[in-house]
């Protein structure tokens, strides 16, 4: 491993790596990423790969356009297939006051122009026929929203990073930093793993703490990011919170879109595989990052399933396991530079669409890191926000 | 076809096998249908053994390449027999009772398991589908275009025509959840029971015995437990809230204050050429249907370590059935759609061995997924070449309140040491809750 | 039938595969378990996660440590079988 990088990483989920890959494209290769675990052991692992742009803010719609369009050319930019299928996702609002949010955010996006439409309850049994719409009072499709395959989106960015120069060293856990005055000139790490790694001459065990010197660190920890700005005395707002999901016997192919319930956050999609993969809200929750399976979550979400679809009823759950969504007190990311220390860059807090904004997020990151260009988008999500009240909004978030 | 149902008067009346088989209630003689033919069957017998009886062993076939499969564990732990029952999809017919007039299909090929046109998908890829760079530089469109084409060819079951009713739960609280009625899970209730606590046993098969019942040696089934069992009862997710057990196809939620896990080994089949063919089933497999009165095979080949293979040569033998065995290791098998003959090297020789029945009898791994799932720290147990959960002498976990016994914490080599295992470990767990000695 | 050896026959990945996955640095079984899938079928690994533990102990040298994490549910289970836990809950 180098002893000292330009750029050190916090995280080798896509946040991370779609950043350094970036970074690396725009000459800067003296990039580490680190990551305490094996690759898609995160949220990047364990996420139902759902990719859209029906957001009820400007901001997050412009955003996941773009994202959606990197999605629909990764497999042929990167080598490797992703299974982007744009099957649409089909939102349902029950009460009428989400009902007339969900007419707002339609008229936004359509005005963004995305192909978004609104519809009456049955109409959305075009889209899904097997449907019961009891109780439903409006609902809305983009059929350019999708899904994709998560984990090949990690090998392909980091395969791709490596290519370029960059070193992305799983099993290796963030301890802590070295700062001189006002800036980071260190990380401090610690292999996780029984064995060693080695630096130059020198062999490091598992146990043993070396530094990695440096001149910017991009925190990309997800859920694991407020314990690790707490070690260079940074207060983060966000927690984490864990959601559950599960995935069914592979069916032939029946279910085009992705169907998401605002009411109790069912969401379900059918896989490239055919299994139907999906999730549902479940309170409360253990404090922490807790990724154990519940019969809470599997009850619940089977009974929601089940009345959405009853002729899924004889359908099996095959496997279940769970994630934590990284959320913030105003439903927006944290995204930009602190005020001290003046060299870490943050991208964290992006709730439960992080996956989705990652490859958007991580050209929009190494430009800021690389050339210290700040965009508008960093002011309005910048952790200091929380400090002078300037709280965003956003309806549109799934469970 | 080779599998045949075995008439007891063929025995020598004194092999144990005929005695155990005589012992067996009578059957009622029905019908199923399977891919529009009518098949004849025992009630309540396993489905994927009645079709194997009727000489139907390809039942399924592959996700990706279209190979034939068929049952090979016979214990619902494989793929092997998949099928449609009626209007729901993947369920395994070794784990299905039969039912008169039931309606068996293939699924996933067409126009039926057993000439699938989609198997020359086996031989487009001779070595392996690579999906992930399947296709991929070809540009957008043609990309797309395949995964399109990949997507109609994915899953195995199809969505049930009609809607289907939640099934009401039952809930059950007692002082300790035992599951696993083989002779340490039988030995632990009982010592649990006779002091007085609330005991519940669970059983995923048909009746308690363990792996003793599928013996084909013993004359007769081990005794049946005395605290309360439940049997076609399978645990199948623990949490700290409670174990759900899917019995009847309704989940009974039991809450216990403590759970003894004594479920036991799954049986590998071992890795070599051609190991998924029909016609290949574990020892145990093997066994279990002899004491159901089926014969999976004419010409037998047994190979492998597994301590019943003795016992399957000397039945089959008694039989009539040709039977060779060998204590080497399978190279590979050979068969288009069925196993014909398999390679075998034992020491410097390497020999082939027609059959047309495969026995890979591979020693038994610990099945410790439930006690994973409890919260048991698992590991690695070189000796035995599986993952274990990790416990003492007295089946003591790292999670409070679980507990492994039997042949899932230790190789027992008979099923008197499985059993005082079992006693054993009741008597910790009489200790932990404060029960008087 | 080809000449393939089923490390996992629910996904149809062969020795092959998981042999390639190695070589391309899936060096531990929750790698190669997303890699190729394996493990992630019907039976969930019984058959196949100590075969491909033992292939990567053979492979890289090191001892196995833990198996794929042991997830719920053992076997399958229906959805309408389950949902029944959640009746009478609020909505």
């Amino acid at each position: 491993m180098r002893s000292r990088a330009k750029v050190v990483v916090l995280g080798a989920g896509i946040m991370g790596l779609a950043t350094a890959w970036n970074l690396a494209r725009r000459g800067a290769t003296d990039v580490l990423v680190v990551d305490r675990s094996y690759l898609c052991a995160g949220a990047s692992g364990r996420n139902g790969g759902g990719v859209r742009a029906q957001f009820s803010t400007e901001t997050n719609i412009r955003l996941m356009q773009e994202s959606i369009a990197i999605c629909r050319e990764f497999a042929a930019t990167m080598g490797i297939n992703v299974w982007f299928r744009q099957g649409g996702y089909l939102f349902l609002a029950r009460s009428g006051a989400r009902a007339e949010a969900l007419e707002a955010s339609v008229a936004l996006q359509n005005r963004c122009g995305l192909q978004t439409r609104l519809l009456e309850p049955h109409e959305a049994l075009r889209y899904v026929p097997e449907l019961s719409v009891e109780g439903v009072a409006r609902a809305s499709f983009n059929p350019d929203d999708g899904v994709v395959f998560p984990w090949p989106f990690v090998w392909g960015y980091a395969r791709a990073a490596q290519d370029l120069g960059v070193e992305i060293a799983p099993f290796t856990d963030v301890v802590g930093f070295v700062t001189k005055g006002s800036r980071i000139t260190g990380v401090r790490l610690r292999p996780t793993r029984l064995g060693q790694i080695t630096r130059g001459e020198e062999v490091v065990h598992a146990g043993d703490a070396f530094v990695v010197d440096c001149d910017e660190v991009v925190c990309c920890a997800g859920a694991w990011s407020p314990e690790i700005a707490r070690m260079v005395g940074v207060a983060l707002p966000n927690k984490p919170h864990r959601h559950e999901i599960c995935s069914t016997e592979p069916l032939k192919p029946w279910l085009g879109p992705l169907v998401a319930d605002l009411t109790d956050g069912l969401y379900f999609s059918q896989s490239m595989r055919g299994e139907i993969v999906g999730g549902v809200s479940v309170e409360p929750v253990p404090e922490g990052v807790d990724q154990r399976s519940s019969a809470d979550f599997l009850a619940k979400y089977s009974r929601s399933l089940v009345r959405a679809v009853p002729r899924l009823a004889r359908v099996k759950v095959l496997r279940q396991w769970a994630g934590c969504y990284d959320l913030t007190p105003d439903a927006n990311p944290i995204v930009g530079r602190v005020a001290e220390p003046e060299n870490l860059t943050l991208a964290c807090g992006f709730m439960g669409h992080g996956f989705m904004m990652a490859p958007v997020m991580g050209r929009l990151l190494a430009e800021h890191v690389d050339t210290g260009v700040t965009s508008p988008l960093f002011e309005q999500w910048s952790l200091d926000r929380f400090r002078t009240g300037k709280l965003l909004s956003e309806a549109m978030i799934i469970g | 076809m080779a599998p045949r149902r075995i008439d007891p008067r063929a025995l020598p009346a004194t092999h144990p096998l005929a005695r155990r088989l005589r012992a067996s209630p009578t059957p009622v003689a029905v019908t199923l249908e399977h891919d529009g033919m009518a098949v004849p069957a025992y009630e309540g017998e396993p489905v994927a053994l009645a079709l194997a009886a009727a000489g139907r062993l390809t039942l399924a076939r592959s996700p990706k390449y279209h190979r034939p499969r068929g049952p090979t564990c016979l214990r619902g732990a494989c793929d092997g027999c998949l099928v449609r029952v009626d209007d729901a999809p993947g369920v395994m017919a070794c784990q299905t009772p039969v039912r008169p007039g039931m309606k068996v299909r293939s699924q996933n090929s067409f126009p039926s398991a057993r000439f699938d046109v989609l198997q020359v998908t086996d031989w487009f890829f001779p070595k392996h589908l690579d999906h992930h760079h399947l296709m991929v530089g070809f540009g957008g469109a043609i990309n797309r275009t395949m995964q399109s084409f990949a997507r109609q060819m994915a899953g195995i079951g199809s969505l049930p025509e009609q809607p289907g009713e939640v099934v009401p739960h039952r809930e059950r609280d007692v002082d300790v959840l035992v599951v696993g009625a083989g002779a340490s899970g039988v030995a632990a209730a009982d010592a649990l029971h006779a002091a007085g606590l609330s005991v519940l046993l669970v059983e995923e098969d048909d009746a308690t015995g363990g792996s003793a019942r599928d013996r084909c040696d013993l004359a007769r089934p081990p005794p049946p437990p005395v605290a309360e069992t439940l049997t076609r009862a399978s645990a199948v997710a623990t949490y700290d809230t409670g174990t759900l057990v899917l019995h009847g196809g309704a989940v009974v939620l039991v809450r216990a204050r403590a759970r003894v896990f004594a479920n036991g080994c799954h049986d590998p089949v071992g890795t070599f050429v051609r190991n998924d063919l029909p016609g290949i089933f574990t020892a145990r497999a093997f066994s279990r249907a002899l004491v159901r009165a089926v014969v999976l095979g004419e010409r037998v080949a047994i190979v492998g370590p597994h301590p019943w293979g003795a016992a399957l040569h000397d039945a089959l033998t008694a039989l009539g059935v040709a039977v060779t065995r060998s204590t080497g290791e399978v190279v590979e098998a050979e068969g288009r759609s069925h196993v014909t003959a398999v390679t075998v090297r034992e020491g410097e020789v390497t020999r082939t061995i027609d059959c047309d029945a495969l026995v890979s009898a591979e020693l038994p791994t610990a099945a410790y997924e439930l006690a994973g799932q409890a919260g048991a720290a698992l590991g690695w147990e070189a000796a035995r070449g599986c993952f274990v959960p990790r416990a003492d002498d007295d089946g003591v976990t790292a999670q409070a309140g679980v507990y492994v016994a039997g042949t899932l914490r230790a190789p027992w080599g008979t099923d008197g040491e499985s059993a005082a295992d079992g006693a054993r470990v009741g008597r910790r767990v009489l200790r932990d809750l404060g029960v008087g000695r | 039938m080809t000449a393939k050896a089923m490390v996992c026959r629910c996904e149809d990945v062969t020795l092959d595969e998981v042999e390639e996955a190695i070589g391309k640095g899936q060096r531990d079984l929750e790698s190669v378990k997303r890699y190729t899938g394996l493990g992630t079928g019907w039976c969930q690994g019984k058959q196949c996660v100590v075969a491909c533990a033992r292939i990567l102990a053979a492979r890289t040298g090191a001892q196995p440590e833990l198996p794929i994490t042991a997830r719920p549910p053992l076997h399958p289970i229906p959805l309408g079988a389950l949902a029944s836990l959640a009746e009478g809950d609020d909505a």
